[in-house]
């Protein structure tokens, strides 16, 4: 299944996460991170993610450092003095997203 | 892919999310409309079956399955979830989202241990853990995954199953699937196309549960003809 969506939709999707309100109960400080929510962090390096693997920086080998999660940047530098960060996808350009589906079929055996 | 022995026996269903109360995934079921035809009427959707080729009942659900799917005809059964997302643009970024979903031991870093288990587990699976049902009361179940190009991901995983659990060789079936082509040619047909359908009735008896005998499970892999 396959949707173009903005990358500001992206960010919705991952804020309907069970998991994530659940994690959110359990550590209610992780909204008081000076870098943003654990979502938006994660997002944020999505975005810087997406741009150096198309610019064949540091992506290429590998993505962005798992480490990055809790130390992002990237929201910070969207705009600095007015100026368009290119180091992170602008949060209203489109990306695709994809889910498999598994499905599982069966009928009743039938009576007769 | 075969669903000539299913028919249509209904023109819609509904669908209905078992937690109306997180109401932002009406988002999300809206994505899924759009890419069958549904029309988004408050918290039910409305299907054409025509879209799913065989159709629906009340699945035993994994306990956190996305979507229960429900139909007017209580008879045909479908179960349907979708896995985890991917950003085909970007496959560098697969194990960096693979690790903020499932990486369980930093909730600084990912939310995966705080998944309802094993629904989401069963979920992130593919369904494979959803037993055969009672024979005298269900048919044997039909397993179908839409992949794309991703799909690498999703092979290995089964692969790994197909490993782990006793009495099953997805390599020997394939074969007996299609005499004369070789596992890479299988592959081939699973990756090939933006939108792949895998139709994998053939893994059905290969995801049976350990219980079931070897024997069983290659009898009915020599049974079941890809189409």
């Amino acid at each position: 299944m396959r949707k173009k969506m903005s990358w500001i939709d992206l960010l919705a999707y991952l804020r309907t996460w069970s998991a994530l309100h659940t994690l959110k109960e359990h550590h209610p400080e992780d909204l008081l991170h000076p870098e943003g929510p654990l979502e938006e962090r994660f997002w944020n390096s999505l975005r810087r993610g997406a741009v150096q693997g198309n610019i064949g920086g540091r992506a290429e080998q590998g993505g962005p450092n798992r480490s990055e999660v809790g130390c992002d940047r990237g929201a910070q530098c969207v705009h600095q003095n007015g100026a368009t960060d290119q180091t992170v996808a602008d949060p209203e350009s489109e990306v695709e997203v994809e889910w498999g589906v598994a499905l599982i079929l069966t009928r009743k055996v039938s009576e007769e | 892919m075969r669903y000539d022995r299913c028919g249509i026996p209904f023109r819609t269903l509904t669908i209905r999310h078992r937690q109306s109360r997180i109401l932002q995934l009406k988002h999300v079921i809206g994505l899924t409309g759009l890419r069958y035809g549904l029309s988004w009427g408050g918290y039910f959707v409305k299907v054409e079956a025509q879209h799913f080729g065989c159709v629906p009942f009340c699945a035993p659900a994994a306990a956190s399955a996305n979507l229960h799917v429900c139909a007017h005809n209580p008879h045909p059964t479908f179960l349907q979830i979708y896995s985890e997302f991917r950003l085909p643009a970007y496959p560098h970024l697969t194990p960096f989202i693979e690790h903020y979903s499932e990486y369980t031991q930093d909730p600084s870093t990912s939310v995966g241990g705080y998944w309802q288990q094993p629904g989401r587990s069963i979920l992130a699976n593919h369904l494979v853990e959803v037993p055969e049902p009672n024979r005298e009361i269900f048919e044997p179940l039909e397993r179908v995954y839409f992949t794309g190009e991703h799909s690498h991901h999703l092979l290995c995983r089964l692969w790994t199953y197909l490993h782990i659990w006793p009495g099953t060789d997805l390599r020997v079936s394939v074969r007996k699937l299609e005499s004369g082509s070789s596992e890479n040619r299988i592959i081939e047909m699973i990756l090939t196309g933006s939108f792949s359908i895998v139709y994998v009735n053939i893994l059905r008896s290969l995801f049976s549960y350990p219980s079931r005998s070897s024997h069983t499970s290659h009898h009915h892999a020599q049974e079941n003809v890809l189409d």
